[in-house]
């Protein structure tokens, strides 16, 4: 009887210890110090040189401590502690696509993070129309560093955001191209293609001999949208997707149409293989790092996937999208974009948080490229050695004249989300590519008159 | 024992704590949800009294009213599945099956307990056509279908098929258990008899055996039914709501029109809908359970 009392008292313990397992405090990611300091800055003093000004800085982001934008920042604010010993970055990871909804609930209630990603226009509009974030030039202008980054930057990031000044900062500096698998094209007698007609003979060539011509990742739905996106701005120039984003022009433009139907087309004549909605990125970059596909469209982030590749080698080139026949756009019009761009949050920001964006940012583009092959538009304060791939890339950003945009860039969401969910069924024949631009028309109409 | 369940206050003092937890995680957020309703925007942010142009613009709105007709037609297939097939694997295990019962039965009640989004992985594997063939398409061209493989999730006509097996799969165990135990109840004597009067397997089961499982069977249409109206993980794990919308529910939109299209408002009248909606459905079957005055 006793040892029943005792083995229930016991579990009663266990029971009522189990219900506040789920109180635990924000998880703490690995910070670049240890243990984290009070938000607020005491008042600075100095020991020894150092400036010993207590500051957490809060950073909501969607990488690893040691991906891209959070390696980044961990690892130049451990070299800012040299002397602000007391400054540490804590970061919070979240799912991408958890980002936007974590970012409202935050800005509701007033608690937004210090500097955080952001990877929607929209919800960077709520931001800027509420007050919730920095100017990012004018913090940048503040802090005395506003040569880190090049003019053509804060003009590119306000076009995407649709503002006069640039608002966001930005994390990466990526192009989007075809990779194409240089053995397969010399096995297959083929050379890279730079108009559309050379292009679809290269893939019914490549085709017929059996070689499934291009990985298409139609599964995240953004990797179709992109092809007809690059195909509306080589015939119609790189301000046609301004301008559908804006409303001026109609999905239901007969150059549209057409892009949508040599796309539909491309999947009936099998370039895209079997299952083209059921190929995700992951699936898509497999088939390309084994040969099992000639060709990707994707941007310059896949060289990650090709240096960690035992099997590629210097195997991949990379080439521009097809011209059309008098197209307004040209060869050097590509679709650029900076990464997920970087917020700086209003409410919490201080003289501390500026002079650690004094220091950073300037140094950014050279820790990313030394440290993690990324590549950034911010200044280069050294030279670098570069990878292989890295310098392939560098040397197609050589020949950028013109910026191109996706189709979908600065939709409202549920427009964005109605382009890319019915680019699927538009793959398949299930629905045509006049329907398709239908859809996505008066999904843009409603979506912009709401605004 | 009288004494204590006659006594108000000790009736109060059991019921109440639970009742405050209920009334503050349903109630409050159902009522607090009601509210938002004739609310636009972000709680907080920029949210605005509209009135009631929400319950307008879900009236108008097409995308809502195919997720709610997907919804129905996967309903229909789902619980049609889970139910009918759960009859017929308790009538296996009752009169099919002379040895193994408790194996089988452990076999079938496996799926049951393993987590919807493990489920939808394995589908997904299972269904896959790239970068290889999954184990479906692999039999396909193993039996000489190959010219019949393709990405079953990946196309419109195939995809909610393919959702409604993996539920049919994972739940099937559950109605099975739970019919055997109705079966289990039902005196031998009646079947005995039954036999002696010369009814066949057929009338056996549609004379006896149904009528007396009937209660069993409404509760677990009542299960089936509501849970299949507010599906939510099993479908994101399989498809997303892809490919375009074909397997998109009214769950999913409302949390996408909420949390994606940041319309708390808007994404509050879905939620009422699906609750009115699952209420209406409950409603018809407790018509039925009472007109039958089997409870």
């Amino acid at each position: 009887m006793n040892t029943k009392r005792v083995l229930s008292a016991v579990l009663a313990a266990v029971c009522a210890a189990s219900a506040f397992a789920g109180c635990s405090a924000k998880k703490l990611e690995n910070s670049s110090s240890d243990a984290a300091a009070p938000a607020e800055s005491s008042a600075a003093s100095q020991e020894g040189g150092a400036d010993t000004t207590e500051r957490v800085i809060h950073h909501l982001t969607v990488w690893d401590d040691n991906q891209n934008t959070a390696a980044v920042l961990n690892g130049l604010t451990a070299e800012y502690q040299k002397d602000h010993p007391g400054v540490t970055i804590e970061n919070e990871k979240i799912a991408q696509n958890d980002l936007p909804q974590k970012i409202m609930i935050l800005a509701s209630s007033n608690s937004l993070p210090d500097i955080f990603n952001s990877d929607r226009a929209d919800t960077n509009a709520s931001l800027i129309k509420s007050g919730q974030i920095k100017n990012a030039s004018e913090v940048l202008k503040e802090a005395g560093v506003e040569s880190c980054l090049p003019e053509s930057v804060y003009q590119g990031l306000a076009n995407l955001q649709g503002t006069d000044e640039m608002w966001v900062l930005p994390t990466e500096n990526n192009i989007e191209a075809i990779w194409y698998n240089k053995k397969i094209f010399e096995e297959n007698g083929v050379t890279v293609p730079t108009t559309w007609d050379e292009f679809t003979a290269v893939c019914d060539t490549l085709k017929n001999n059996g070689v499934q011509p291009i990985a298409l990742f139609a599964k995240g739905k953004w990797g179709a949208t992109r092809w007809i996106a690059n195909m509306t701005f080589r015939r119609l120039g790189v301000q046609s997707i301004v301008d559908i984003n804006d409303g001026v022009l109609s999905m239901s433009d007969p150059t549209v149409v057409d892009s949508a139907k040599i796309l539909q087309d491309m999947n009936t004549k099998g370039y895209f293989g079997e299952g083209v909605n059921s190929v995700d990125e992951d699936i898509a970059y497999e088939m390309m790092l084994g040969g099992k596909a000639a060709m990707c469209y994707t941007g310059s982030w896949f060289t990650e996937r090709l240096e960690g590749s035992d099997t590629i080698g210097e195997d991949m080139g990379l080439m521009a999208f097809p011209t059309f026949p008098d197209g307004k756009g040209s060869a050097g019009d590509y679709l650029c974009h900076y990464g997920l761009t970087l917020c700086i949050g209003a409410q919490n920001y201080d003289d501390a948080l500026r002079d650690w964006i004094a220091y950073v940012f300037p140094r950014y583009g050279d820790y990313a490229l030394e440290n993690l092959g990324l590549l950034t538009p911010y200044t280069m304060q050294e030279e670098h050695e570069t990878s292989y791939y890295t310098q392939l890339v560098l040397d197609e950003m050589q020949k950028v004249t013109g910026t191109g945009a996706w189709l979908e860039f600065k939709l409202p969401q549920k427009a964005s989300s109605t382009v890319e969910d019915n680019v699927q069924p538009l793959l398949v024949s299930e629905i045509t590519p006049e329907e398709y631009c239908q859809i996505c028309d008066e999904a843009i109409k409603t979506e912009l008159a709401k605004q | 024992m009288d004494k204590l369940l006659r006594d108000k206050k000790a009736i109060a003092a059991f019921v109440l704590p639970a009742m405050l937890v209920y009334a503050c995680i349903v109630l409050v957020p159902i009522v607090w949800s009601a509210t938002y309703t004739v609310y636009d925007g972000v709680p907080g942010l920029d949210f605005r009294f509209v009135g009631s142009q929400n319950f307008t613009t879900l009236f108008r709105d097409r995308d809502f009213w195919m997720a709610v007709t997907t919804n129905l037609k996967y309903v229909a297939g789902v619980v049609t599945g889970q139910i009918g097939l759960g009859l017929l694997l308790a009538f296996m295990l009752m009169f099919g099956l002379r040895s193994h019962k408790n194996l089988v039965r452990t076999i079938l009640f496996f799926p049951v307990v393993l987590p919807s989004v493990a489920i939808g992985q394995m589908f997904v594997k299972i269904l896959e056509i790239q970068p290889q063939y999954g184990l479906f398409n692999s039999l396909l061209e193993v039996v000489g279908l190959g010219a019949y493989a393709k990405g079953w999730l990946g196309e419109s006509s195939t995809a909610l098929i393919c959702c409604i097996i993996a539920d049919i799969w994972k739940a099937m165990g559950l109605y099975a258990t739970l019919f055997y135990s109705g079966l289990l109840d039902i005196p031998g004597d009646v079947i005995e008899a039954s036999q002696i009067d010369g009814a066949t397997g057929p009338q056996r089961v549609r004379y006896i055996l149904l009528p007396m499982l009937k209660p069993i069977i409404m509760m677990a249409l009542v299960l089936s039914m509501t849970g299949t109206l507010k599906v939510f993980d099993s479908i994101y794990a399989l498809t997303g709501g892809g490919p375009g919308n074909a397997t998109r529910m009214p769950t999913m939109y409302m949390q996408t029109t909420a949390f994606v299209y940041q319309q708390y408002g808007y994404g509050s009248t879905i939620a009422i809908f699906i609750m009115i909606e699952c209420l209406f459905f409950s409603l018809i079957i407790n018509k039925l359970l009472s007109k039958d005055n089997t409870i």
